[in-house]
């Protein structure tokens, strides 16, 4: 008998909502020793609930799903596929080894916009089955220029099929908290940000930079791996790694940012998945999002901005390792 | 009493001719010469780029952008060497292959970073190799003295720059044009091997050369070369 693993694993978060969600920029699962990457090893075949909601019929629900799933089959720098099997009555949280997307009240999220969790083969570490629920607390759109006051659907789908796929979240962006404790999206540089921008926009039905390469180093193309670069190093305070620290590589002739994250307490990095070229480096605290909803264990935000002294140039299918960054307290 | 007259005349009118012919200092048709010295690159700035976000701005699919922080780069002047090897086609006419190569600094200045002061990176150091064949026609109708002729040099070829680890960092395309003066110090008008020095100013084009944004940009180079003839 197969053993299931349920994970609730991410959720796109509204102002102020706290996340009950963990991520790097992939999800892992540790199958004894090892861990594993989760991802798909065939196409993801997903059924849409035919649960429509005041301001959103189920054809325009199936249709934003299959068009956040286009979005990220067009990457050319990876293979992502899916296969649209049918509308179900089946809500999506019913573990009936079926990937199904649709409509759910959850007032006991009600800073959830949507969420996704996985049941997945505790001895293999293979998906049997990912859902993602649509928080029917809040007031959905399919416009195709988006709606004052509405969330946009397709945009917030992109981004929790992006956790389907196995992305985790990304820290590539700026908040701002007003005097309540709520956050504000000032600027975000990849859908995988987990704080949503403000309702009306359609920002996120455009992957960028950062997504676009955490997909493509989970499903690479037949080149992919070949081509591109990984940055590794060290931030370090006092002389000791920072952990939870995040970084951000810009290549300085295609203005691409890309992000990852210190990740042991020897404050080790590596940005993986980089096209060749010479990039800034710069190290900056987890204090844009929630820490929680990142890592289980405590991240270190006591430190001030800083750079990596000198460029570094990543070469075509190398990595260019021993980068120091050192930051100063707060 | 008409001869002789007629002799002097006829002898005025050859030197005349062997004046206007007198070759000056040239390249020996179908020889070939060396040149190597050293070029200067003039420092100049490769631009800037904004790490931009995308901003919070409802309504659209493509926001404007959220400053993170701006990167300017500039490339400190340098020297490099550079030598060349050139066949006379003719007197004036001349193809040359070169090459060169330069260790310039590259600088980089971090500004409008809300969370940081503007921050300098430590210089870093490139590697820059050039091979180029080009054309190079002596002007022989403008004198200057002697032992001197100006010329004009004409050409193109591939630009491999590497970062301080060998990491490359872009191979590009170079097109040259310029001019300089040849002074010869010793032959250009006899079969003796010749020799002397020669200096020009080169503008180089490079496209897919690094540079921030990416685009085609032109650079002066100085160059001073001692030649030898073969």
């Amino acid at each position: 008998m197969r053993q299931i693993l349920a994970v609730v694993l991410t959720a796109l978060t509204v102002a102020g909502a706290p996340a009950p969600a963990f991520a790097y920029l992939k999800f892992g699962v540790r199958i004894g020793a090892n861990s594993v990457d989760l991802k798909w090893n065939a196409p993801v075949r997903y059924f849409v609930t035919d649960r429509p909601t005041a301001d959103v019929p189920v054809a325009a629900l199936s249709a934003a799903i299959a068009r956040a799933f286009a979005t990220w089959q067009r990457v050319s720098t990876a293979m992502v596929r899916s296969e649209f099997q049918g509308t179900t009555i089946v809500p999506p949280g019913f573990q009936d080894g079926r990937t199904t997307l649709g409509f759910l009240d959850r007032p006991d999220l009600d800073g959830a916009l949507a969420a996704t969790n996985f049941l997945i083969d505790a001895n293999t570490g293979e998906i049997v089955e990912a859902d993602v629920f649509f928080n029917t607390r809040f007031s959905w759109s399919t416009a195709s220029a988006g709606e004052p006051g509405r969330i946009d659907l397709e945009s917030v789908a992109l981004h929790e099929i992006g956790h389907l796929l196995g992305l985790g979240h990304s820290a590539l962006g700026e908040t701002e908290t007003d005097a309540g404790g709520t956050r504000r999206v000032i600027g975000s540089g990849a859908v995988m940000f987990p704080i949503a921008m403000s309702s009306g926009s359609i920002a996120d039905r455009v992957l960028q930079p950062d997504d676009v390469t955490g997909i493509s180093e989970l499903y690479p193309s037949s080149d992919f791996l070949e081509t591109t670069g990984s940055i590794a190093g060290r931030v370090t305070k006092a002389g000791r790694g920072v952990f939870g620290a995040h970084i951000a590589a810009f290549h300085l002739q295609t203005g691409r940012l890309i992000g990852g994250f210190s990740l042991n307490d020897n404050g080790e990095f590596v940005v993986a998945g980089l096209e060749a070229g010479a990039y800034v480096v710069r190290a900056e605290p987890l204090d844009d999002v929630d820490p929680d909803g990142f890592f289980t264990m405590p991240v270190d935000v006591d430190f001030r901005v800083a750079y990596a002294t000198r460029l570094v140039v990543v070469p075509r299918g190398g990595g260019i390792g021993a980068i120091e960054i050192a930051v100063s307290p707060k | 009493m008409k001869r002789p007259a007629v002799l002097i005349a006829i002898t005025c009118a050859v030197a005349r001719v062997a004046a206007a012919q007198d070759p000056g200092p040239a390249p020996q048709p179908h020889h070939i010469s060396a040149s190597a010295g050293v070029a200067w690159l003039v420092g100049h700035s490769l631009g800037g780029s904004t790490a931009a976000l995308r901003r919070n701005e409802p309504g659209t699919a493509t926001p404007g952008p959220s400053t993170l922080f701006r990167a300017d780069t500039s490339i400190e002047q340098s020297a490099g060497v550079e030598a060349r090897l050139a066949y006379a086609l003719t007197r004036a006419l001349e193809v040359e292959v070169g090459g060169a190569h330069a260790r310039p600094r590259l600088a980089v200045q971090i500004t409008q970073d809300v969370e940081s002061r503007p921050v300098a990176l430590r210089d870093a150091t490139f590697s820059q190799y050039i091979v180029d064949v080009s054309a190079l026609w002596q002007v022989n109708a403008l004198e200057l003295g002697s032992h001197a002729r100006p010329y004009v040099i004409a050409g193109g070829g591939r630009v491999w720059q590497l970062y301080e680890d060998r990491a490359k960092l872009v191979t590009g395309a170079l097109v040259q044009f310029g001019g300089g003066v040849r002074y010869w110090l010793r032959g250009g008008k006899s079969r003796t091997h010749p020799a002397g020095v020669r200096g020009e100013v080169r503008l180089q084009v490079y496209s897919a050369g690094l540079d921030i944004p990416d685009r085609t940009r032109i650079y002066p180079c100085i160059s001073v070369f001692g030649f030898f003839g073969f």
